[in-house]
């Protein structure tokens, strides 16, 4: 049996202002498996991806990434662990007054990548992000969806185990999410463990990976190479019904 | 990029690590040049009143000084004493120890002193012969001792009475221990108020600049990583802050000092040349301290919160 890439075992999450953020969640997911984590919105989704790098530790359970539990991990440890894992969100989080080179190529200084190194691997990932083109330019001169795909190369930099997405295509227009579901398709396919957060219904259903539905804080349904939405799975159609 | 597992995770010199940052801190103040203005402002203003502040005790200080340091006795001899005796005398104040010199002034030569510092306000003409009796002036190497020294010398043949104005000099040590004692709380104070100051400055500009700090840790800065460019930034800040209040006080220091001892030159105001190196020299250090330990206190702040 393949040992899981990502493990939680019973756990909740409870912030500090009393939210119950996650109960009783147990979760396994293979090395490169495709997943996405669909629910409405503060049902745990980003929650759950907090816990992946060691933005938040649990209130109980365990967390266990590559074999090691996360929130045994020390606080001098969580770097090493970040740059396993290459996270995206919905607002890109890129360095306004860096270009989009040196917002990719920051994510290799920071682990004493070589400066031969660093051109070849940061012109590589904006290729496969089709951005090479626009290396010089700050991120606000660029597109949204541009902005994505930076910031998927900036995670994949350091050519992570895990990419994490927490509404990738939130603020995109379907071409744009199209191109980024491609991009994460592409990396999926050469082995990295993609799990992503998201509302966009005809995605999920296209793209025919695992969904994890969520709700309240807990997993209420997993369903392998699911045709969710379509299929009457989704939680309005069953408010509805 | 799978196939390129060479990323070295260890290893980079120091060299590289120090360019990084200084690229760092040179796009950040580029960035954010009104918190630079800010920050460099703030330490040149308290940079310039701790300076400032200095001056004016090392001054007091070295006045107090001098003051005690002219401290003598003065022992007036007995009607019994004769010149001959001289070298007795000095031989018997130089045994007690703690006696730098002992100056024999022949009653003539008090005599015209007195008439001398009297500029002919008072009449000695009518005086009948000389009143005044021979003495010694007796300075010793430490204030301290100005009390046991003048009552040994007291209890010598022939002497009539010691002065060595026992009050002022007390006064005078006191007074130099008090200005030592203000001068080092008041700098410590203004030490700490400026420590206060430009970490709460630097903690705009750490403020200013989370989402940034937040990028770097996710992308898998390691805390030192993230910490060593706004130290960096923090000295640079400090060093000008405090080269520009430097450079300040040293000009108006120079100017005037020349102006100070044409109007009061019975004070010993100390000469540029004795005083300005050391001050330029500990400001500018102050001010990188300062920096570096602002930054430190605010960055250590966020990265743990």
């Amino acid at each position: 049996m393949v040992e899981p890439i990502i493990e939680l075992q019973n756990v909740n999450l409870i912030y500090p202002n009393g939210t119950r953020a996650l109960k009783n969640i147990d979760l396994s997911v293979t090395p490169g498996e495709f997943v996405f984590l669909v629910g409405h919105t503060g049902s745990g989704k980003s929650s759950l991806m907090k816990l992946i790098y060691r933005e938040n530790d649990p209130t109980l359970g365990l967390v266990i990434v590559e074999g090691n539990e996360v929130s045994e991990m020390k606080r001098s440890q969580i770097p090493y662990l970040r740059r396993r894992i290459g996270v995206i969100f919905q607002d890109f989080r890129l360095l306004g007054h860096k270009t989009v080179f040196e917002n990719v190529a920051y994510a290799l200084q920071v682990t004493g990548a070589s400066r031969s190194v660093i051109p070849r691997k940061v012109n590589k990932a904006l290729t496969l992000v089709n951005l090479r083109e626009k290396a010089d330019r700050l991120p606000s001169q660029l597109s949204g969806g541009e902005q994505q795909r930076a910031a998927i190369a900036r995670a994949l930099i350091n050519d992570p185990v895990i990419l994490l997405a927490d509404e990738p295509t939130g603020n995109l227009d379907p071409d744009s999410s199209w191109d980024i579901m491609q991009i994460l398709s592409k990396v999926n396919a050469r082995g990295t463990t993609i799990l992503v957060a998201t509302h966009n219904q005809q995605m999920v259903d296209i793209m025919q990976k695992r969904v994890i539905v969520m709700d309240h804080g807990e997993i209420i349904k997993d369903v392998q190479n699911g045709m969710y939405f379509s299929n009457d799975n989704h939680p309005h159609n069953n408010e509805e019904a | 990029m799978s196939e390129e597992k060479d990323t070295p995770r260890r290893g980079p010199s120091g060299g590289y690590y120090i360019e990084c940052f200084l690229r760092e801190v040179i796009t950040n103040i580029r960035h954010n040049p009104m918190m630079s203005v800010a920050s460099v402002s703030t330490v040149m203003v308290l940079a310039l009143i701790l300076g400032f502040f200095v001056i004016i005790v090392v001054n007091l200080d070295a006045l107090a000084t001098e003051l005690t340091g002219e401290m003598q006795i003065k022992v007036y001899m007995d009607s019994n004493f004769n010149p001959e005796q001289v070298n007795t005398f000095k031989s018997q104040a130089y045994e007690i120890g703690h006696v730098v010199k002992v100056n024999f002034v022949p009653k003539d030569e008090a005599f015209r002193r007195l008439r001398q510092r009297l500029n002919a306000k008072l009449d000695l003409n009518d005086l009948d012969g000389n009143p005044l009796p021979d003495s010694f002036e007796v300075p010793v190497d430490d204030p301290n001792f100005l009390e046991p020294v003048a009552q040994k010398i007291a209890q010598l043949a022939n002497v009539a009475t010691v002065d060595y104005g026992r009050e002022e000099a007390y006064k005078l040590m006191k007074l130099n221990h008090v200005i030592r004692l203000v001068g080092f709380v008041i700098l410590v104070m203004l030490f700490a108020s400026t420590l206060l100051i430009i970490s709460n400055t630097i903690r705009l500009t750490v403020f200013a600049r989370r989402k940034e700090i937040d990028i770097m840790q996710l992308v898998g800065a390691a805390d030192w990583f993230i910490r060593w460019p706004f130290i960096l930034e923090g000295v640079t800040q400090g060093m000008i802050g405090s080269a520009l209040a430097a450079t300040l006080i040293d000009i108006s220091y120079r100017i005037v000092v020349p102006q100070l001892h044409k109007s009061i030159s019975f004070l010993p105001i100390m000469a540029p040349a004795q005083i300005m190196p050391f001050l330029n020299i500990g400001l500018v250090f102050l001010g990188c301290a300062v920096g570096a330990l602002g930054s430190l206190i605010s960055i250590n702040r966020h990265l743990k919160a």
